[in-house]
This record gives structure tokens, sequence and C-alpha cells, in this order.
């Protein structure tokens, strides 16, 4: 890292920070973390290319304190997971935005009362969460605007999944969430929308949201982001950090 | 409201049903015995009345919910858990204790203390028709009502709430901890669906027991302390 970076990522707060984490050995397709340290400081995209048999859901639930790691210390905007203060842990959670790959939504729920579901649990007006929806809808649906409006009223199971993943991108940044976890957002996404989301991901960057962004797929490595763009990798099922930005100097 | 409809407003029939059998087997049984014996009608009406009250409307009220309500409770939780959904809830700082549990189990509560008072009444009513219509009953409606609710008294709200509330919060419980306690694949759902139905029926008969014990001070015909 040079001197100048240095000196920027000084100024930055961390969002989220990694602290020689060891995670229990679940699932062999599961992405282990061995004695793991990496930061993601306010503005950071921090992409971590993924294998074909790899699956981050049970790694993105121990960030989320979901789970407890076998050792080491995670911590999302300065608190951790520890303890038993769990209204504490609740709030930090909303201040987060998640996109899964899989079993995204409540069943006996519609599209439109899951992604005004936890903004309701957390107080947001009625009125408030009826704007930021329609805001992010008609910013990313495109020129799928009427068919995503309409998909509101249903349940998920009878929506497409490439509008499904549009809503799951309106639930998830909604919140105005402080830190973004990305499972393969550009799933089912159409070219044609790709710009738009971009344009999303820089913006909440450069309103100090960071990023960890699981991807698969080479459309989502030739994305052109930004924001300060840093890989980090899974040699051998074990995640590794690394601290040089790709499209940074 | 939701869960409040389910497991309430939709169990009224059943348990209406399930009232008017218990009640004729319940009242015939009783009048035939009145005869047979050569008591006054005077002695059974309060013995009656308060084995519905405090013994049998509450345990038939808590069958009813957790037949009906308790394993689809149970199930339903456990496949949420499976499929993912919990810990989408979760993700979002959802408490699924306050979104889901709470909300469950109060409902159950409040649904085995209406349908326990609805189970008591058509007892009440459906073994005097029947009993009169077979002609072994001979008081008047008006007299045998009057028996009724001279021997109400504020003992038996005492058993008859505690009996419903406790057992009902037992029960509602533990449907809702057995669904929600679910580790790994979909192909545990069925074991909780069956596991849900029984804990919870050993629950309300152990807690409907206890509870009678300390009213009662008494072992069966032995008394405590």
């Amino acid at each position: 890292m040079s001197a100048n970076e240095q000196a920027v990522t000084n100024k930055r707060k961390p969002v989220l920070e990694l602290s020689d984490v060891t995670s229990a050995i679940g699932e062999a397709k599961s992405i282990r973390l061995s004695n793991f340290t990496g930061q993601l400081f306010e503005g950071d995209v921090v992409q971590v290319r993924l294998g074909a048999h790899h699956d981050p859901r049970d790694l993105l639930s121990l960030v989320l304190g979901l789970g407890t790691p076998l050792a080491g210390r995670i911590q999302f905007a300065g608190k951790d997971w520890l303890g038993r203060n769990y209204r504490q842990h609740y709030q930090m959670r909303s201040q987060i935005g998640r996109i899964f790959a899989s079993a995204a939504w409540v069943q006996s729920l519609t599209v439109g009362e899951n992604i005004r579901l936890a903004q309701l649990h957390h107080g947001v007006g009625a009125s408030i969460i009826t704007d930021r929806i329609t805001y992010w809808t008609e910013r990313l649906s495109g020129r799928h605007l009427s068919t995503v409006r309409r998909s509101f009223a249903h349940r998920p199971t009878f929506v497409d999944d490439p509008i499904l993943q549009i809503c799951q991108w309106i639930r998830a940044v909604c919140n105005q969430p402080k830190l973004l976890l990305f499972d393969r957002p550009f799933r089912f996404i159409t070219q044609d929308l790709h710009l738009a989301f971009v344009s999303v991901i820089d913006e909440l960057a450069n309103k100090g949201a960071s990023v960890l962004w699981f991807s698969s797929g080479h459309e989502e490595f030739h994305l052109q982001i930004e924001s300060r763009l840093v890989q980090w990798s899974v040699p051998g099922d074990v995640l590794q950090a690394c601290e040089v930005p790709l499209n940074h100097e | 409201m939701r869960q409040l409809l389910f497991t309430s407003v939709d169990s009224v029939p059943t348990s209406m049903r399930f009232a008017a059998t218990f009640g004729v087997l319940l009242i015939v049984q009783a009048a035939i015995w009145i005869d047979t014996m050569g008591m006054s009608p005077e002695v059974m009406a309060p013995m009656l009345w308060r084995s519905i009250v405090r013994e049998i409307a509450p345990l038939l009220a808590c069958l009813v919910v957790i037949g009906r309500s308790g394993v689809a409770i149970g199930t339903e939780l456990a496949t949420m858990k499976s499929g993912g959904e919990i810990e989408v809830m979760d993700s979002q700082g959802i408490d699924p204790m306050i979104y889901l549990v709470m909300p469950r189990i109060l409902s159950f509560v409040f649904s085995v203390f209406c349908l326990a008072i609805i189970i008591a009444v058509t007892m009440v009513i459906t073994g005097f028709m029947v009993g009169w219509l077979m002609d072994v009953i001979n008081t008047p409606w008006h007299e045998f009502f009057a028996d009724v609710s001279r021997n109400m008294n504020f003992e038996d709200f005492v058993f008859f709430a505690s009996k419903t509330l406790i057992a009902g919060g037992f029960a509602g419980a533990i449907c809702c901890i057995e669904g929600i306690s679910v580790r790994g694949a979909i192909t545990e759902v069925p074991l909780v669906s069956s596991r849900v139905g029984i804990r919870a029926l050993t629950a309300v008969f152990v807690v409907s027991a206890l509870l009678s014990i300390v009213f009662y001070g008494k072992l069966l015909v032995f008394k405590i302390g």
C-alpha cells in the first residue's frame, strides 16, 4: 500500500472488521476462514471471486453474527456480535443489506410485504417506506418497472427469478445500509440493467457504505466499478484478504 | 390477527362439535347415575359444573388447539427454519421471537381461554337438550341453568383462568420452540410434526395435573402437607 493510499484509508472508518477469525468446519462447499484478518472501510467494494462449488451463505451469516466463529472477532461499525444485547444486534443488522443467492424470501408473505417487513419492524413510517420503495423501484427496474410493481402483490413462488432478483436489490438498498452483503447479486439480472445497478453500488459507496460482494461469472468481474475495488480470493476454499485496490492508484 | 383468526375463530366449529359430544356423554351419564343412586340433581349439578369448568373444558380446549393449530404452527416454523426463511428475517434484524413466536404463543393462550368458555357453555347446553329429549333430565331449563349459575363462584374462575392460560402458554411455547429448533434438512419437518403434538399434549396433562394438586392441596385422595 502506498503512503497516499495509507493516508486515505486512515481517514475512513472501518465498517466491517474481521480479526483472526477461524470459522467452524461446515459443509464441504462452504468457504472457510482460517485466522482471517480483513477490513472493509467506508466506500470499499470488496469482491470475492467464487468457484462454482462455493456457497458463501454460512460465511455471510457469520459476518452478520448469526453464527459464532471458533476463534477471533467480527465487528460491524465498531461493535461486535458477542454478548446478550440482542436488541442492539438486531438494530445493527437493520443497517446491513443482504442479497441472497437462494432462499431469500418469507414465502407466506407477498414480495411487497417482504420488502416492507424489516423497515416496519424497525419503526420506519409507512409513508417513508412507500417513498423509498417507489424511488428504488423506479431506479432499478428499467423496462421491467410495471412487472416489478405487479410482483409486489404476489407471493415469491409466483414471481419470476429476474424480477425477484430486482426486488431483492430494492429490499437490500431501501433501508440506507452501511454495509451490503452480496451473494452473486447479478444472477438473473439482464445486461441492460447492469449500469443502473453499478451506479447504485457506487452511489452507496460514495455515501459511506461498504460492500462485500461474492461473485461468480465473468460478467460480474468486468463491471466498471468506480469505487475503491479490492479483491479477496478463495484459494483452497479458504478466504484470503488483499489490501491492494484494483482500480485506484 | 392472522394467527388469532386461524387458531381461535377457525377452531370454534370443531370445539363445539367436541363439546357437544362430551356434553351429551357427561350429562346423560350423570343423569342416569342420579336416578340409579337416588341422588337429587341439586347434589350433582355443582359437581358436574365444576368438573366441566375446572377440568374438562380447559383440557378439551387445549386438545383442540394443539390438534388443529399447534401441529400446524410447529410444522410451519420448522419448514421456515429448514428453508432458510428465519435466517432471512434474522439477517434483516427482525427478531423471530417477536415476529413469529410471541404472536403464536399469545394467540394460543387467548384461543384456549376463549374456546374453553365456548366448550363449557356448549357442553352444558347440549347435555341438557339431549338429556331432556331422552327424558333423563326432568328439570325445566330455567331451573337447570339457574342451578348452574348459582353454583358458579370465584374459585371456579381462578381454576379456569389458570388452567387455560398456563397450560395454553406451555403448549404454545412447546409447539413454537420445537418448530424453530429444527437443524438441517427439510426431511426433519415430519419428525417435528409428530413430536410437537405429543410433547405439547404431555405438557398440558402434566401442567393440568400439577395445578390441580396445587389448588386442592391433594394428590388423588391423599392430602398434601
